[in-house]
């Protein structure tokens, strides 16, 4: 800058900082730890899942080859996480995002009436508490024998549920506390989609006398297309990592019915301490990542632009 | 047809608010369960049909588990004061990272930026689950397992993308005038920064450090791999309830939650709308 000309010389390091170079000074410290622990665990992953590598052994680490992907198409229990996350996707995404919609919807109503803000956050409590604790006390409220559930039930004349004790219900009990939790956070995401739309659009369709149906495929649907599909996305991840809910509401179980791909490679690996295979079998949620954030990173820059 | 529109207005307001009074209701009511769970005895938790209101006299699940022999799993107290210090300084190390980054982003002209903000978004996506197996083996080589640090490098690693890329987005909100009003004055840009930029953005700040807090605090499956007994979190602590329930303490676990969940609940109502902002910015804004 010329006022280094005109002045004194500012010494070295005012000149770096001052400069368009304190820049990167200010930037290097995040992005080299970012790095350290995005780059440098994917080189590892890569690696070792080519070894026979154990964390709790000692034994000479050998070159296996593919042996421990050989071994992965092979592994009923592995694919068979695999088919049960892709199940609670399946399941999954559309009741979020269409529950998510409904109560949106409602939420935007409610916007501006007494005590709506107040109601707005006790509907969004699920979203900030810790999912083990979310599974944990599901698991104690549906107990088969002393849970209030199907206490409830029972007074309702209805017969008890065995909710998380048989795999066909527990399947479905998972998928419906993680949409418990996780409905408000979508929910939130489309209510700010639809307020940040000009309330006179509405106001319009509610003149012109459109029907409900029309309001909701012809103006709801297409305002929320970019919203909407950050929130799947998000969704998307959520469900691929799900753990911690399902850690304590079943721990996998009864039998593999809960058991997600995040769980079965946590029981490779730090349960059977098989860490090259746990590497591996992790290689695959990792690419399968990176392609989802790539699309969001698309979607996100591409309805900026 | 005038008259019907008078009474059916309110009518349907009433309604309105009824079913977002549901909406709270469903999310509360579990919630409120486990609080009063954790006020009832032993006996008290296997009734059928379920005590509804055991009132909040009974304290021993909280005594029992937050002093220093503890209950059948021992001592939460550790694990409380761990994941207290693990939290705290997860978020000032977060902020330390990500505030001179993010500011960077915003306001330097830095070559490829795009690419960079491309590869920070990416990061954010990652599962923890992917990268949780280099992860521990190099924490095992830098011999840090099993150690407070160790778990504080990996939670500030999580965190940091989400921080950097929300904070920037706070920072190109910084009107420029002011900025350049005050390097006039003769402030350095670290001086602009420091006595201009961080007091109109602290908004964004307090944001990244109610996230970085809360999720420090929840953290499970790291927390579980890379710490044991005299390391472990209370969240790892709290996992341990449903391995050992063979005889279901449920009142002792529900104490254990209240107290894990606690913080968040708080936080939820007393910076409401900071926790709106993070939510819904934190997916919907681009840049």
């Amino acid at each position: 800058m010329q006022a280094e000309a005109l002045e004194e010389r500012p010494s070295l390091r005012a000149r770096i900082l001052d400069g368009e170079l304190g820049g990167y000074v200010l930037l290097a410290p995040a992005l080299l730890f970012l790095l350290a622990l995005a780059i440098w665990p994917l080189a590892y992953s890569i690696g070792i899942s080519f070894t026979n590598y154990e964390l709790a052994t000692t034994r000479a680490v050998k070159f296996v080859g593919l042996s421990n992907f050989r071994q992965l198409v092979n592994d009923p229990i592995f694919l068979g996480s695999l088919w049960t996350t892709a199940k609670y996707l399946l399941v999954v995404i559309p009741a979020q995002l269409v529950l998510g919609y409904i109560c949106a919807r409602i939420l935007v109503a409610a916007y501006g009436m007494i005590g709506s803000r107040f109601l707005r956050t006790c509907f969004i409590v699920p979203t900030m508490i810790t999912s083990l604790a979310v599974g944990l006390f599901w698991h104690y409220i549906l107990d088969p024998l002393i849970g209030i559930g199907n206490y409830i039930l029972v007074q309702l004349h209805i017969t008890s549920q065995p909710w998380l004790t048989s795999p066909t219900s527990a399947f479905y009990t998972v998928a419906a506390i993680y949409l418990w939790q996780w409905v408000p956070f979508t929910a939130l995401l489309l209510m700010a989609g639809l307020l940040s739309v000009s309330p006179q659009i509405f106001e319009a369709a509610a003149i012109d006398g459109a029907r409900w149906y029309h309001r909701v495929f012809q103006i709801d649907l297409p305002l929320l297309l970019r919203v909407g599909a950050i929130a799947c996305i998000l969704a998307v991840v959520e469900v691929v990592r799900l753990f911690d809910l399902i850690y304590g509401a079943t721990q996998g179980g009864p039998g593999t019915s809960t058991l997600t791909n995040a769980l079965e490679i946590y029981r490779i690996g730090f349960q059977n301490f098989n860490t090259s295979y746990a590497a591996a079998t992790s290689l695959l949620i990792l690419v399968a990542t990176i392609l989802i954030s790539q699309l969001f990173v698309r979607v996100l820059h591409e309805s900026n632009a | 047809m005038d008259s019907f529109r008078v009474w059916v207005r309110p009518l349907k307001r009433t309604g309105i608010w009824l079913l977002a009074l549901l909406l709270a209701l469903g999310s509360i009511v579990p919630i409120l369960w486990i609080v009063l769970t954790s006020f009832k005895t032993y006996v008290q938790t296997q009734r059928v049909p379920p005590v509804l209101w055991p009132g909040f006299h009974y304290v021993d699940n909280y005594t029992t588990q937050f002093t220093g022999r503890g209950g059948t799993l021992g001592s939460a107290l550790g694990p409380l004061e761990r994941s207290l210090i693990i939290a705290t300084l997860t978020t000032a190390i977060v902020l330390a990272l990500a505030v001179p980054a993010g500011y960077a982003l915003a306001r330097y002209r830095i070559l490829r930026t795009r690419d960079i903000q491309f590869f920070i978004i990416s990061t954010r996506m990652l599962p923890v689950i992917a990268v949780i197996v280099p992860l521990s083996v190099l924490l095992r080589k830098l011999s840090l397992t099993d150690t407070v640090p160790g778990l504080i490098l990996v939670y500030v690693g999580i965190n940091l993308s989400f921080a950097i890329w929300l904070l920037s987005i706070f920072f190109v909100g910084v009107p420029a005038e002011i900025e350049q009003a005050a390097q006039i004055d003769g402030h350095s840009r670290l001086g602009v920064l420091w006595h201009v930029s961080i007091p109109l953005a602290r908004a964004g700040i307090v944001v990244v450090a109610i996230f970085t807090w809360i999720f420090a605090w929840n953290e499970l499956l790291d927390a579980l791999v890379l710490t044991t007994g005299a390391t472990e979190t209370l969240p790892v602590f709290l996992s341990k309830f449903y391995s050992q329930n063979l005889l279901p303490s449920y009142q002792e676990m529900a104490a254990v939650a209240t107290i894990q969940i606690l913080p968040a609940v708080l936080v939820t109502f007393l910076a409401q709308r900071y926790i709106v902002t993070g939510l819904s910015m934190g997916a919907i804004s681009g840049e």
